[in-house]
């Protein structure tokens, strides 16, 4: 994975994964969902790993733990994949 | 003799999950016209080093009218067998389990021998390949024995006891003991009670297989498994769930259940003797039967029919033979004992409970599973097996036994309710 990705591309993705993971429609998943109130944080942590599979990117716990809304994880990815070294590290 | 009155327990439910049946009333149904559930290996590939290329696998199986997808991610099929096992159950026994009555008078008591050790398994492998940060946090929850009870009781909020029980392939008998004890002692009102196992992976087939426990027919699966037979060789790995509804019978009656039986003893011993292997002569098992019928309070000449445990292994069936013939002396002759093993393989911790649907339909509809492929009963073994097809009889009082790895023997007596 690179990071030519459009943006769109990447919220695309995002929402793609969390819809996959919860069993949900992609429909039901937004920019302002907050992770509390659609998943427990067992998803949350796989959501993570998957994340991290997905975009070849790490993500800390301690950035992780701030990400409330699925909006967060997106900006998080585009800031981490536009930025030098592929990695929020 | 039982020294302290009792409240009485009865079976008001049953459902099942098993390679010949997708229901307890299929899995019966299918037990009565002999049918075998095994077949070549489907799970995972072999080659030509694998000793053992064939096992009792449930195919097709799909929880969705229980278990939605997401969930489905979460449990490992071990428990998502016991899940649409104690659906079934609940639906049989008409009563809203889930929303009746005082959520802490319910409770579940669920046997597994091994576990969810598919999700271990699957979970090393990627620990292995891709190191511990991607290891996924739903492997505890799915691989944890207790996975099967877990669920089950969030499933129809049971707040009473929740456990399970491992002790190999005797655990559903544990299980569906130690929860009768609970509604005989006061504690609870209904419990669901049986076994789960789902273990035809890599690691257990060939941990098995080089124990030589298992049958090494691999030309012929649906006759390897053939208990009493001079011809048998191992037992064959089978997987699935069985889950009763045990109930106490002032509780059952208030309502109008329809009652298959009441469940009215339990015994239990350790051979103290092997970890793998059984006392030849069946001290453990002798004992754990005697200990049932003073449970109950009947004399050995009350039982019509035994659901043996019977796993089609040389020593094991000779051991169990050896018991009950003792045990039984001239009434052994008259009573029947088959193993309906021949038919669904060994489901391990799982077994006593799909055994019990055979033990308790001998008494409720009168009919006794055969046990299939037994062509010559092996030297000295002259009871009534129930060869390869079913009979008819007038059962008032039925056994069921299980023994386990470990030493771990159990027998339950079921009665007709009267």
């Amino acid at each position: 994975m690179s990071s030519q990705l459009p943006p769109s591309e990447i919220e695309a993705k995002v929402i793609e994964a969390i819809a996959d993971q919860l069993g949900v429609a992609k429909s039901d998943v937004t920019r302002a969902s907050e992770f509390d109130a659609i998943c427990d944080s067992l998803d949350k942590a796989e959501l993570m790993m998957e994340f991290e599979d997905l975009f070849e990117i790490s993500i800390t716990d301690e950035t992780a733990s701030k990400l409330l809304t699925v909006a967060d994880a997106i900006d998080l990815i585009q800031r981490t994949l536009g930025g030098s070294n592929g990695s929020d590290r | 003799m039982r020294t302290v009155t009792h409240r009485r327990v009865v079976i008001t439910g049953i459902g099942a999950v098993s390679n010949i049946g997708t229901t307890a009333a299929a899995t019966w149904e299918a037990m009565k016209n002999g049918r075998s559930g095994i077949s070549p290996l489907q799970s995972f590939p072999q080659n030509e080093d694998w000793t053992v290329r064939f096992a009792g696998e449930i195919h097709n199986f799909d929880p969705s009218h229980v278990v939605d997808g997401r969930e489905q991610k979460r449990i490992d099929r071990v428990a998502l067998f016991a899940m649409v096992a104690a659906h079934e159950a609940v639906q049989d026994c008409g009563y809203d389990l889930k929303n009746a009555g005082d959520p802490y008078r319910h409770g579940t008591i669920i046997g597994s021998g091994i576990g969810g050790v598919l999700t271990m398994e699957e979970g090393h492998t990627k620990l292995l390949q891709t190191g511990p940060r991607r290891v996924s946090p739903f492997v505890v929850p799915r691989l944890m024995v207790n996975a099967a009870p877990g669920n089950v009781s969030i499933q129809f909020n049971l707040r009473g006891p929740s456990t399970a029980v491992a002790s190999a392939c005797a655990s559903s008998g544990h299980a569906m003991g130690m929860a009768m004890q609970i509604i005989q002692r006061g504690d609870c009102d209904v419990m669901l009670a049986g076994g789960s196992e789902a273990a035809i992976t890599p690691l257990t087939l060939s941990a098995f297989a080089s124990m030589k426990a298992l049958s090494t027919r691999n030309d012929d699966p649906t006759k390897a498994s053939r208990p009493f037979d001079k011809d048998r060789d191992g037992f064959v790995l089978s997987e699935g769930a069985a889950i009763l509804v045990l109930e106490e019978l002032e509780h059952a009656k208030a309502r109008g259940a329809r009652i298959y039986a009441e469940l009215v003893g339990y015994g239990a011993t350790g051979d103290a003797f092997h970890i793998a292997a059984p006392d030849e002569q069946g001290s453990g098992a002798f004992k754990a039967m005697e200990f049932a019928l003073r449970d109950a309070a009947l004399a050995p000449t009350a039982v019509g029919y035994i659901n043996a445990h019977g796993t089609s292994t040389p020593l094991g069936d000779r051991a169990e033979v050896t018991a009950v013939k003792r045990l039984f002396g001239a009434h052994a002759h008259t009573l029947a004992m088959s193993s309906t093993k021949s038919m669904t393989g060994h489901a391990l911790g799982a077994a006593g409970g799909i055994e019990s649907i055979p033990a308790i339909m001998s008494i409720y509809e009168g009919v006794l599973a055969p046990t299939i492929n037994l062509d010559h009963a092996d030297e000295g073994f002259d009871l009534n097996f129930v060869p390869n097809t079913a009979q008819t009889a007038k059962v008032d009082v039925a056994l069921n036994n299980t023994f386990g790895f470990g030493g771990h023997n159990v027998s339950l007596v079921f009665k007709r309710f009267s």
